[in-house]
């Protein structure tokens, strides 16, 4: 009796589920194996794996993964280094800690679109305020095209990205630390391990399972990473910029390309599971 | 009782989930007999084609008749009315194309009306009421048919800061900016106009190309403007690959280069304008009407247009145009709109007046022409206007040639002849 109850109230989520889950991946594994313009072609046509392997003889997708990869990588460190930074901060700050508390969380309350918008305006190469102020400040030599230099574009694509994200892990890390039962301090005091042998000695190893969250998180939106080059940048300055998510939107939705899109968005999803499994493995650890 | 209650509440939130599906198309005849008819534009569409003013006078003169005006949030949600339209339906009569896109996309699946064909719009609204050659930035679109109508028009040229041009000596004895004839002269000005500091940091810009987005008509107006014609015997392909072009190609290199072209347009659409507008650049190649956008800050007396540097002086046109899909039950409704409110005096008149958005219908064209005599510099030029061709992959095209452009104009070791060759490279790729 109790099972049939438990079924009929599960009933509703498996239906969500399905109708916005399970059958649109189905369909898209169907579409993946097609060629299909959804402008211009009245059905699909059955390919195979034709989409998989275009995708690697196509110079814009190698791009876009090897910008993917790159952001990825640099922006996961930073994203989990600066962020535990902060944490430590916050943990050891005992005075006015709400008002730094607020602050490292702010950014993630404000829309990645307005973000970057602001951060486009400040960053112009004729009017934006940074170069401005370099300028007023007598430090012309530093002002420079941002926003329209590949080399700098990048860069500025990760820290608007990681302004936007550190507070969420930093906030995960917090409530990591806050977690460590306190005797493991003292005792590690009395035992002579102070500054960074705490660090490496007690807090890293306490702090596994919440790195194991926070790299799954971070990685998920290292490789999902759309808002920022998007907006910012639109993919350039000559597709330097342009990210992998970015390149199935383009696909899909400025040019209809609905199989090859498909295709791809497979591949994101087998390197996302493929990070995040190494995430948690290099988590755990020994355990 | 406390089971049946959640029997209810289960089946309620089952049957919810399942068949919520969004938007239902809204029936285009209320009770009592009014008709609705739906539009859809992006706001800077409602807002310098007087759309809701003209809505409101369509309204009071047909009482039977309401408008709903929707903003639409930018051009990538256009695409989604082909998954609507191709089952037949539509919460939408008409919808306004920044440039046309996607007509094409629509035109190939037979989701838009033909305004002739379907609508007889001109049974009782001559051809000749339109200012010559814009009816046809609609039907180079759709293979000829005139599957779209024009609700504004507009031409390419270079808008100028005159007061930039005097202080750095390039006007005539009646203070006038020197003509730019050749793309050496806008080069050689673009050099004068750039200041740097100490430092050798740029603090004023010389000159904005848009090399973004609309860099594909850029090139098509540097190319018409020189050789009166677009493309080669194809008739597809942009007759690029000659020394004309390709000297100028090594201009805009150099222009880059030296810091006397902005790379604004790079990353932001907008950039050459705004800095234009800001009085931070000095030249702006893009669409005509910049330089009306820039009164408020810069004044009318420091502004002047000329046109596109070239021995044949032609220049693209384009249009933002009208689409009434198939789906829609108010054709009928949608004609008379267009002729009363878009195509009405207050409409184009206006647009052109505040916005420099040009008129479509000849009558006021020519009366708002009388009005701003800045407009006549390029009289001559817009005689000569021509639409641009497109393509079926205009996205690819637009795409490729930006990073083409935006990766060989900033690096030394890349020659015009790279560019074009990569350029042609594209062109033969991509379908048409």
């Amino acid at each position: 009796m109790k099972e049939r109850w438990g079924r009929l109230f599960v009933l509703p989520t498996c239906l969500v589920l399905f109708v916005f889950v399970v059958y649109p991946i189905c369909y898209t594994t169907v579409l993946s194996l097609c060629k299909y313009n959804f402008a211009f072609d009245l059905k699909l046509t059955f390919i195979g794996f034709k989409n998989y392997t275009d995708m690697f003889k196509d110079k814009l997708f190698l791009t876009a993964l090897g910008n993917t990869m790159q952001f990825t990588v640099i922006m996961f460190v930073l994203l989990v280094v600066i962020a535990l930074a902060l944490a430590l901060l916050l943990f050891y700050k005992k005075t006015h800690s709400w008002f730094f508390r607020t602050s490292i969380f702010m950014p993630i309350v404000v829309p990645a679109s307005l973000i970057c918008i602001l951060f486009s305006f400040m960053l112009s190469d004729n009017f934006g305020i940074i170069n401005k102020a370099l300028v007023s400040l007598h430090l012309s030599q530093y002002a420079h095209n941002w926003l329209t230099d590949a080399k700098t574009a990048k860069w500025w694509v990760i820290i608007v990205s990681i302004w936007g994200k550190v507070g969420f892990c930093t906030i995960l890390f917090l409530s990591g630390l806050q977690n460590i039962p306190q005797d493991l301090f003292e005792a590690a005091e009395i035992d002579g391990a102070i500054g960074w042998k705490k660090l490496v000695y007690i807090i890293i190893p306490n702090l596994r399972e919440t790195l194991a969250v926070v790299g799954i998180w971070a990685v998920l939106q290292c490789l999902k990473l759309f808002v920022t080059p998007n907006v910012l940048t639109k993919g350039g300055p000559a597709n330097s910029t342009l990210v992998l998510y970015q390149y199935i939107y383009n696909q899909a939705f400025l040019n209809f390309e609905m199989g090859y899109a498909s295709a791809i968005a497979f591949f994101l999803t087998a390197l996302v599971l493929v990070f995040s499994s190494l995430n948690m493995r290099l988590s755990k650890g020994e355990d | 009782m406390k089971k049946v209650f959640v029997v209810l509440l289960v089946l309620l939130l089952s049957f919810s989930s399942v068949f919520a599906n969004g938007v239902k198309d809204s029936t285009p005849e209320n009770a009592g007999g009014k008709r609705t008819l739906r539009i859809a534009a992006e706001s800077w569409e409602i807002n310098k084609i007087f759309l809701e003013q003209a809505a409101k006078a369509f309204e009071a003169a047909h009482p039977n008749v309401q408008v709903e005006i929707t903003t639409i949030a930018d051009q990538t949600v256009l695409g989604n009315y082909i998954l609507d339209w191709s089952k037949g339906n539509t919460n939408v009569d008409l919808v306004f194309l920044d440039g046309g896109v996607f007509a094409a996309e629509y035109a190939a699946k037979d989701l838009i009306n033909d305004f002739d064909k379907d609508l007889h719009f001109f049974a009782d609204y001559p051809k000749t009421n339109f200012k010559e050659g814009t009816l046809e930035t609609g039907t180079s679109l759709t293979n000829g048919a005139q599957k779209c109508l024009p609700a504004i028009y507009e031409v390419y040229a270079v808008s100028v800061n005159k007061a930039l041009f005097k202080e750095a000596g390039l006007v005539d004895a009646k203070g006038e900016p020197l003509p730019i004839k050749t793309w050496d002269d806008f080069y050689d000005f673009a050099k004068k106009l750039t200041k740097k500091d100490a430092n050798g940091t740029v603090t004023q810009v010389g000159a904005s190309v848009q090399f973004g987005n609309n860099l594909p008509t850029c090139i098509a107006g540097a190319v018409l403007a020189e050789f009166g014609k677009l493309t080669t015997s194809d008739g597809l392909t942009y007759d690029v690959n000659n020394p004309q072009m390709l000297h100028m190609i090594e201009l805009w290199q150099k222009g880059i280069q030296n810091g006397y072209f902005s790379q604004s347009t790079f990353v932001d659409n907008a950039g050459g304008r705004n800095g234009y507008k800001a009085g931070k650049i000095a030249m702006c190649y893009e669409a005509a009407g910049r330089w009306m956008e820039a009164i408020p800050t810069l004044g009318v007396e420091n502004l002047s247009l000329m046109p596109i540097p070239g021995k044949d002086g032609a220049t693209p046109c384009f249009g933002c145009q009208m689409v009434c899909p198939k789906a829609s039950k108010n054709g009928d409704l949608v004609c008379q709109f267009i002729k009363e409110g878009v195509y009405g005096e207050y409409s184009q008149t206006n647009a052109f007046l505040k916005y420099g958005k040009m008129s479509v219908i000849a009558k006021y064209f020519d009366e708002a022409l009388a009005t701003t005599p800045l407009w006549k510099n390029i009289s001559v030029s817009m005689s000569k206007a021509q639409p641009v061709v497109r393509y079926e992959e205009t996205q690819k095209w637009i795409d490729g040639l930006d990073a083409i452009f935006q990766a060989g104009l900033v690096d030394p070791k890349t020659s015009a002849q790279d560019i074009v060759n990569k350029m042609l490279a594209l062109s033969k790729s991509i379908k048409k």
